[in-house]
């Protein structure tokens, strides 16, 4: 192998090692934030105590709760690795962001479907206590509505402006 | 300190005032947008399994292995092929002789954005 072709090779390497650590990291960030951190605060509601005295969360729900966060977790948290770790500005990369906005979308409203959103809390020889949020995530769902059509814009314009998107990397010599 | 407390409360509130007017002032538009997403959201979650979760974690490994595998073949520096599309492979190499971290001076930078433009001006045409 010659050595501006071994060096090509180099570069090639060099540019998917990047976009692969690029990658781990945000599906990292979206393992914690989507997954671990909603896990432990619900577990931790479950066992909470005000005033000494028990809230228990009803078992069945919780687990309900638990499968839906695990679920989307999981995709979310693999749709931003695939996403994140495509080139920027990438027809791929594109795709990726718009299906991952989605899934938020169902993420979310899988707390409302879940339960997680209409929390009855007993509250032992007290008598019960129920949390609504679900005009809140209404809100939020309109939000992820319009980050949804920015993201099919965003596509749209890879897909149009994609020469001269290219001919920008050449220009900065990077991927 | 009773005051210190006192004042961070009062801003900590105006700030929450202020997040609640903005919601509050989008809530007729932003509201009736995500009711209807949610409509078609709770049709397409009855497809989701809600027993199983070994599923997930399948399609977590295979996006994270296709991402792998995609990304090892096509890591984005697109302008090598489109210089091998041409069959013009020398010119790709003299391309990208200059290594990134080495120093170029303008006119060499002017000097290749220029070729690379040609070849996508040929390339499109």
């Amino acid at each position: 192998m010659s050595f501006t072709k071994d060096k090509i090779k180099k570069k090639l390497e060099r540019a998917a090692a990047k976009n692969m650590v690029r990658g781990f990291f945000f599906a990292a960030i979206y393992l914690v934030t989507t997954l671990i951190i909603p896990y432990m605060t619900f577990s931790w509601i479950r066992s909470l105590e005000v005033e000494g005295v028990e809230i228990d969360i009803y078992q069945k729900r919780y687990k309900a709760i638990i499968y839906w966060l695990v679920a989307f977790g999981l995709i979310i948290s693999g749709t931003a690795f695939f996403a994140y770790s495509s080139p920027a500005q990438s027809i791929r990369r594109g795709v990726f962001s718009m299906i991952q906005i989605i899934l938020n979308c169902f993420y979310l409203w899988s707390y409302k479907f879940s339960g997680a959103l209409e929390v009855e809390f007993e509250l032992i020889d007290l008598g019960y206590m129920t949390m609504n949020l679900s005009q809140l995530i209404l809100l939020y769902m309109g939000i992820y509505f319009l980050s949804v059509i920015l993201k099919a814009y965003d596509l749209a314009d890879f897909i149009v402006n994609r020469k001269k998107i290219q001919a920008a990397r050449v220009k900065g010599g990077k991927k | 300190m009773m005051d210190q407390q006192a004042e961070r409360y009062e801003i900590l509130q105006v700030i929450a005032d202020i997040i609640g007017a903005i919601l509050n002032f989008f809530k007729p538009w932003v509201t009736p947008i995500g009711a209807w997403l949610v409509s078609w959201i709770d049709v397409l979650l009855g497809f989701f399994p809600a027993d199983n979760l070994t599923i997930y974690f399948v399609i977590f490994g295979v996006l994270v292995i296709s991402g792998i595998i995609v990304n090892t073949k096509w890591p984005g520096v697109k302008y090598i092929e489109v210089y091998k599309k041409d069959g013009v492979e020398d010119s790709s190499i003299e391309h990208l002789d200059a290594d990134d971290d080495e120093p170029i001076t303008e006119e060499e930078k002017a000097e290749k954005t220029k070729k690379a433009h040609k070849l996508f001006k040929k390339d499109e045409e």
